[in-house]
């Protein structure tokens, strides 16, 4: 798991036939400083995310599957949450406005 | 899923079977907008043609979208292509 910043959206006619009616999103990586890192990627969103906020990204292929209950949808990056908040070495940072 | 763009396309006579009626496509990785290395991908939508900018996933059970009998060995496949208006 890794926090991300929603970047922008992905319109895409011609895609896996899974991913219809899905949301496809831009994240970017975060460190618990919120500075971007990494590279921005794609993701499948599962948790109602919008553009500029904070989430949690799961790299894993089983992410998706078990979110949305389909044992054959194949997505390597999937947003599983939007954080409100989180504290690191005791410093408290909230992620909304 | 990373994204790049389709500069070319892969031709192979000799191959191992399962990749048989599979597209390989050259792309170019596109790492926050700047263009990178190289990679070759096999292409899950089979549509994506040279110019697109696409989306790939890194895994092997991504081949499942090119045969769900005979998954071809891919380490890098095309899940879809990014509408060129919306860049």
């Amino acid at each position: 798991m890794k926090l991300g910043r929603i970047t922008g959206t992905v319109v895409s006619t011609v895609k896996y036939e899974k991913y219809r009616g899905m949301k496809l999103l831009k994240v970017r990586q975060l460190d618990l400083n919120l500075n971007e890192v990494g590279e921005e990627l794609v993701a499948l969103d599962a948790a109602n995310s919008g553009i500029g906020d904070i989430v949690l990204v799961n790299n894993d292929g089983g992410a998706a599957q078990m979110v949305f209950d389909d044992k054959t949808l194949i997505a390597s990056v999937t947003i599983c949450g939007v954080i409100d908040s989180f504290t690191c070495q005791g410093k408290t940072t909230h992620c909304h406005g | 899923m990373n994204i790049g763009r389709v500069v070319g396309t892969v031709v192979c006579s000799v191959k191992t079977p399962t990749l048989n009626g599979m597209k390989l496509m050259v792309v170019r990785q596109l790492v926050n907008g700047a263009e990178k290395g190289l990679v070759i991908a096999s292409d899950g939508t089979r549509q994506a043609g040279i110019g697109d900018t696409v989306y790939m996933i890194g895994r092997a059970e991504a081949a499942l979208m090119l045969s769900k009998e005979a998954p071809p060995p891919s380490d890098l496949t095309i899940a879809g292509i990014i509408d060129p208006e919306t860049l």
